[in-house]
């Protein structure tokens, strides 16, 4: 019974979005129902964590399912205030609450295509990635395991977000200019997320670093710091 | 709403969707599938006998990757064909039911819902799509399969091969499209490639296709399909 009322809402967004974001439009959700989506989020990234950082070791798979819901959910939290303020600030006529059902409608598409995923990301896992082997093995295990979650992981991202821009268009008033509404929550939440994700690493495992549950470095420095100083450098003229 | 008043509204003629004695039966699905595709788009959309047809059409696609397995085997003599009659059907369905999930949820995000049944019946549908091409292409396959020693140009004709029968497949989600409940097929399109993909690396995990390894059938260790498909360049003579 708790399951299937926690469900709901997912399983509706999956299946008929409209009646969703006519129900965010006439404000007919409660706070309540935002638990079955958090819940539902929170499983989801849990599931695809343990697998994202399976071919490490059972402690990272732990950590890491942990960590993925911890990294999906804080930056929506960080960024909801500057949400709403865009929100109000371009017309759209939406409430606090509203902005924060959409970020979760948008996070829960996400969450069904990463838990239909999981199975295939396990397959790699186990059929392509060796855990053990030389130097070289290693490193090209490890990039490749990257590379599948990467396209996983855009995949959801996308998918969401596609979510998102049409059911903006659905909700908010029509002067609002939904494009911009939408380019400014992306951006703030890559902009965060990045960070976020950059304190919070690691995820897949380098099999050259020692598994923790955080970097001993990860508040010396942004990620923003390490793009500019030692990525954009190298990439620019080939040296550190 | 009659045809004419279709005409009034859109401003174009539509075709007259199938009714149901144009809707084939579980026992002519196979060939509906290679002669009127729409009638199995019509099929995978009112989800009657969704199972029964779907069950068929996977049958065939079995079958159909069968036959290929043989044609395609007979480059390394009966022993080979033997287990690939096993092998490439086996690498088709487990990639398929390990997409399944996949496809149920993609056609939803991407605004066409499915019922599980439904969904059953449309990955059938294109495995056994795939299958028929392999079929009509495994003559092809086996002539060049007995007449080279080369492993690296069996394998790029198969994946070739291959290639033609996928590009036949997203024709017919493409003809998905024509249906009204199909109209964004975009999710399904997108599922389509990760199929694909997962395709490749069932086929690297069942490993030797083209040859029998020292002890049974399989090799066993962990490979990347990037690496493996590269590995084959390695190995010009069988």
């Amino acid at each position: 019974m708790l399951i299937a009322r926690m469900l709901a809402l997912p399983v509706l967004l999956l299946k008929d979005r409209e009646v969703f974001w006519d129900r965010v439009r006439d404000q007919e959700i409660h706070w309540s129902d935002l638990l079955g989506m958090a819940a539902f989020i929170v499983i989801a990234c849990a599931v695809y964590g343990a697998v994202l950082a399976g071919w490490r070791s059972p402690q990272l798979v732990l950590y890491v399912a942990i960590k993925l819901p911890l990294l999906f959910i804080g930056t929506t939290i960080l960024v909801a205030g500057f949400n709403w303020m865009t929100a109000s600030l371009l017309g759209s006529g939406l409430s606090f609450k509203s902005t924060v059902f959409a970020v979760f409608a948008a996070m829960t598409i996400s969450g069904w295509i990463l838990l239909s995923m999981a199975p295939i990301a396990l397959f790699f896992l186990l059929s392509g990635v060796p855990a053990e082997g030389t130097h070289d093995v290693l490193r090209h295990a490890h990039n490749s395991i990257l590379v599948t979650h990467i396209i996983i992981l855009s995949l959801a991202g996308f998918g969401g977000n596609m979510a998102l821009l049409k059911g903006l268009r659905r909700v908010v008033r029509p002067n609002c200019p939904v494009g911009s509404l939408f380019t400014a929550w992306v951006v703030a939440f890559a902009f965060v997320g990045c960070q976020m994700s950059w304190i919070l690493r690691p995820f897949v495992g380098s099999p050259f670093f020692p598994v923790a549950w955080m970097r001993p470095d990860c508040l010396d420095r942004n990620f923003y710091e390490f793009v500019f100083r030692e990525v954009l450098p190298y990439l620019l003229t080939g040296a550190k | 709403m009659n045809e004419e008043a279709m005409k009034m509204n859109t401003g174009h003629s539509m075709p007259p969707p199938l009714d149901e004695a144009h809707t084939p039966k579980p026992e002519n699905i196979v060939t509906a599938l290679l002669k009127s595709p729409e009638s199995v788009v019509e099929v995978i959309a009112n989800g009657k006998n969704a199972i029964r047809n779907g069950l068929t059409l996977l049958a065939a696609a079995v079958l159909f990757h069968a036959i290929f397995g043989v044609a395609m085997g007979l480059f390394g003599g009966w022993s080979v064909a033997l287990m690939d009659v096993v092998k490439v059907p086996l690498t088709a369905l487990c990639a398929l039911a390990l997409c399944y999930p996949a496809l149920y949820v993609f056609a939803c995000v991407g605004g066409a819902p499915l019922t599980f049944a439904r969904a059953f019946v449309l990955g059938a549908s294109c495995l056994a799509m795939l299958g028929l091409i392999l079929v009509g292409l495994a003559p092809v396959a086996w002539l060049f399969s007995v007449s080279t020693q080369s492993v690296p140009f069996v394998a790029m004709l198969v994946v070739c091969i291959w290639g033609v029968a996928l590009s036949f497949a997203v024709g017919f989600i493409a003809k998905l499209q024509e249906h009204a409940q199909f109209r964004k097929a975009a999710g399904i399109k997108t599922w389509f490639f990760i199929l694909a993909l997962v395709t490749l690396q069932m086929a690297t995990c069942l490993r030797p296709m083209l040859a029998i390894p020292k002890d049974g059938w399989w090799t066993g260790g962990k490979l990347f399909f990037l690496s493996h498909f590269g590995s084959t360049f390695d190995e010009p003579k069988r």
